[in-house]
């Protein structure tokens, strides 16, 4: 019973070991096994490999298309049909391709063959990542105008920045599975390569399918992004109250008014304060604070909030069949913070 | 995770503590201590979690006048041990008022918190004062008031002579009608009253 | 931390089905052996049910891995990197189109436990709760102790017997 037992332990660390014994020095796998023999030279030698392994650091991530499993040509279709998208396959495959990679190729085959680029059918994709970012820009800018149509210029352009930066369409393009596709010599595909290909898709699909495509494109999945932000942390506006007084001075509605709500422990160092702003004895916005000062900074923040209908009670976005059914003007523009005033009058006036 | 200024506010606002005041004047201090501990602990807020301190402070006034029903006053006994031999000692409602007049009320308040390792905080939070004298410093932090329990009865004193005097008379005594003169009552270092000179 | 399941919020990849809906399974790989008994069940899925099930999810890419006298696995892989291996071996056809299908159908997330079952990105519209929430502003300018602040009785005898006095003083007069 005992070297049965004995025998056992032996071929569960055998086990255990044996990927690293397979590579390393397949000898000691069959080196002779006596009944009572405990094999001491085992765990020296597993903790070597061990350590070494640690030493050696992580492996090297390896590009998906250097597996077995791997067909381009299906992907491509595949990756047309997930999104629900009919692309020509050799627009896609522009699409993915970026400069650096037919660069590579080219190189490789003029060392091979001595200037034979016959073969060499590859077209880089830098006209579709142009004109992909122009249709995103334009577009977000539109569809932002048209929900926040008071909401300043500035404004618009800093949500506009938020959703169009790097790492915002690198997310996007890696969770669509773009990442797998990318025909480019850097790997891994950095955040830059990622963005850039998403906007080659994007001009791909407008080559495609044309630019109303494309844009619920960009609207299914850049603008959805917004769910959940607010859009008002994305633009500081720089001393609230001064803005808040010449705009109410423009619009002749009485001056901001700052009148205490609430307030408690005032005399501990948890105190709080509620400060609402009033004009024509009117609350246009009201926040809290940790002294009168900070919460009637925050409180003109509210009321400028409030002005220009981005409040967190705003109506959401369109998207889906909301967003399938938008007429978006794309020639307006909002008004900017320093002539937002004028326009008011002008619209005033109007009306 | 970076907050900007108006969630930090926000927050801020949130969990901020407010100090009720209770008036303790006639009023049940056990009834009213199942209260006061309900707002120490902060349960009557929606955003109550048992492991989160975000109860308020409460500041009662007048915990001198607290009314107890019946002879409570006498019967009611405060025991406690000092984990020594013969270290019990009980003592009566009256003689701890006596001593403290704010030791009632906080004694009630503590033993209906949950003993758990927030009550010292909660207790912290609770400020007893024996009359109307509450320091200035206090007083300013106070931002609203909890409804007392008990409604105040109005005692025959505090009615004008005029009002006792126009007080409707339902009827008259009979001539020879006698008034039970009851049994006299005993009271601690006081002669019992004769019948005959209370009447008169 | 054995044994520790990680936990976490209810999420979905890129809000998927806001816009449009992405299933988040892209390629299936199905590894089997062309003679072992064991992938029986794999090999008819192949037969019958592959053509099928490709033509209906345009959108996955199927891959058939033979390898000899191997157990059967299906290898599915997701947009966001996360990769599962379901070993189906002496596994029936039908079983394994239930699985294939089950796999199709996952969005992919680690396994977690759920903190919540619901969740929401949208602030209410009264704002987030504080303190002074619905609260009547006049308590800023009240002082405190408020005599106002108390409990009203309710109609006592004494009070019924005055107000019934009252009426026959009113009445004699």
């Amino acid at each position: 019973m005992a070297s049965f037992s004995g025998m056992c332990t032996c071929g569960q660390v055998l086990n255990k070991s044996r990927v690293f014994l397979n590579r390393i020095s397949p000898s000691t796998v069959t080196a002779h096994r006596g009944i009572h023999s405990r094999k001491r030279h085992i765990k020296p030698l597993l903790l070597q490999l061990y350590n070494r392994r640690i030493k050696e650091g992580p492996v090297p991530e390896e590009p998906r298309s250097s597996w077995l499993n791997w067909n381009f040509d299906a992907e491509l279709y595949a990756f047309g049909k997930r999104l629900g998208e009919e692309f020509t396959d050799s627009t896609l495959k522009k699409a993915f391709t970026h400069r650096s990679f037919v660069e590579k190729e080219q190189s490789k085959i003029q060392d091979s063959f001595e200037g034979d680029e016959g073969l060499l059918d590859f077209q880089s994709n830098e006209d579709l990542i142009s004109s992909g970012m122009t249709l995103i820009s334009d577009y977000i800018k539109a569809y932002l105008r048209h929900h926040y149509p008071s909401f300043p210029e500035e404004g618009i352009s800093a949500v506009h920045d938020y959703l169009t930066t790097d790492e915002l369409l690198a997310y996007i393009a890696l969770n669509i599975g773009i990442k797998d596709l990318i025909l480019s010599a850097d790997f891994p595909a950095s955040e830059e390569t990622l963005s850039k290909t998403f906007q080659a898709v994007v001009g791909a699909l407008a080559h495609d399918q044309g630019m109303e495509r494309a844009e619920l494109f960009v609207q299914d999945f850049v603008l959805t992004q917004l769910i959940g932000k607010d859009i008002n942390e994305m633009w500081s506006i720089v001393n609230p109250m001064g803005v808040l007084v010449n705009i109410l001075q423009k619009q002749e509605r009485g001056g901001p008014e700052p009148r205490l709500l609430f307030q408690s422990g005032q005399k501990s160092i948890l105190s709080v304060y509620v400060v609402g702003i009033y004009s024509d004895k009117e609350l246009i916005g009201q926040a809290p604070g940790e002294t009168p000062t900070i919460a009637e900074e925050m409180a003109a923040v509210d009321a400028l909030k409030r002005l220009f209908s981005t409040e967190d009670c705003r109506t959401p976005l369109s998207y889906g069949d909301k967003g399938r059914k938008l007429h978006i003007d794309r020639n307006s523009e909002n008004p900017k913070l320093q002539n937002y005033v004028e326009l008011k009058e002008v619209e005033e006036a109007s009306s | 995770m970076i907050q900007s200024p108006n969630q930090r506010v926000l927050q801020w606002a949130t969990f901020a503590r407010i100090w009720w005041l209770y008036d303790a004047h006639m009023q049940c201090p056990f009834k009213s201590s199942n209260k006061i501990a309900h707002y120490l602990q902060g349960k009557h807020k929606p955003v109550y979690h048992p492991l989160s301190q975000i109860g308020d402070h409460v500041v009662v006034i007048n915990s001198r006048h607290i009314a107890l029903r019946d002879d409570l006053w006498r019967t009611f006994i405060f025991s406690s041990h000092t984990g020594y031999r013969r270290g019990f000692t009980q003592r009566r409602a009256w003689v701890v008022h006596e001593e403290d007049p704010t030791e009632i009320i906080r004694k009630s308040v503590y033993s209906r918190l949950p003993g758990n390792l927030l009550r010292k905080g909660h207790m912290a939070r609770l400020h007893i004062y024996p009359d109307e004298n509450v320091p200035p410093d206090i007083l300013k932090n106070v931002t609203d008031q909890l409804y007392p329990i008990l409604s105040i009865p109005k005692r025959l004193d505090q009615y004008t002579e005029e009002e006792v005097r126009n007080f409707p008379k339902l009827f008259d005594w009979p001539e020879d009608h006698k008034l039970h003169p009851g049994k006299p009552v005993e009271r601690r270092g006081k002669k019992p009253v004769k019948a005959s000179e209370e009447n008169t | 931390m054995a044994g520790r399941i990680p936990s976490g919020f209810i999420k979905s990849a890129l809000h998927n089905g806001v816009g449009r809906y992405v299933n988040q399974c892209q390629r299936i790989t199905l590894k089997f052996c062309k003679e072992h008994g064991d992938s029986r069940g794999m090999r008819d899925f192949i037969e019958q049910e592959l053509l099928d099930f490709t033509r209906s999810n345009p959108g996955v890419v199927m891959y058939l891995q033979p390898r000899r006298h191997r157990k059967p696995v299906i290898v599915a892989e997701y947009l966001n990197g996360y990769k599962e291996n379901l070993y189906v071996p002496n596994y029936p056809k039908d079983e394994i189109c239930k699985w294939v299908e089950h796999l199709r159908c996952k969005q992919g997330m680690t396994p977690m436990r759920l903190r919540k079952y619901q969740h929401t990105d949208n602030p209410s519209i009264q704002g987030i709760w504080n303190p002074f929430t619905n609260k009547d502003p006049s308590a800023n300018v009240t002082t405190y102790p408020n005599p106002n602040v108390r409990v009203s009785a309710p109609e006592s005898a004494t009070d019924r017997l005055l107000k019934l006095a009252q009426e026959l003083r009113e009445k004699d007069n």
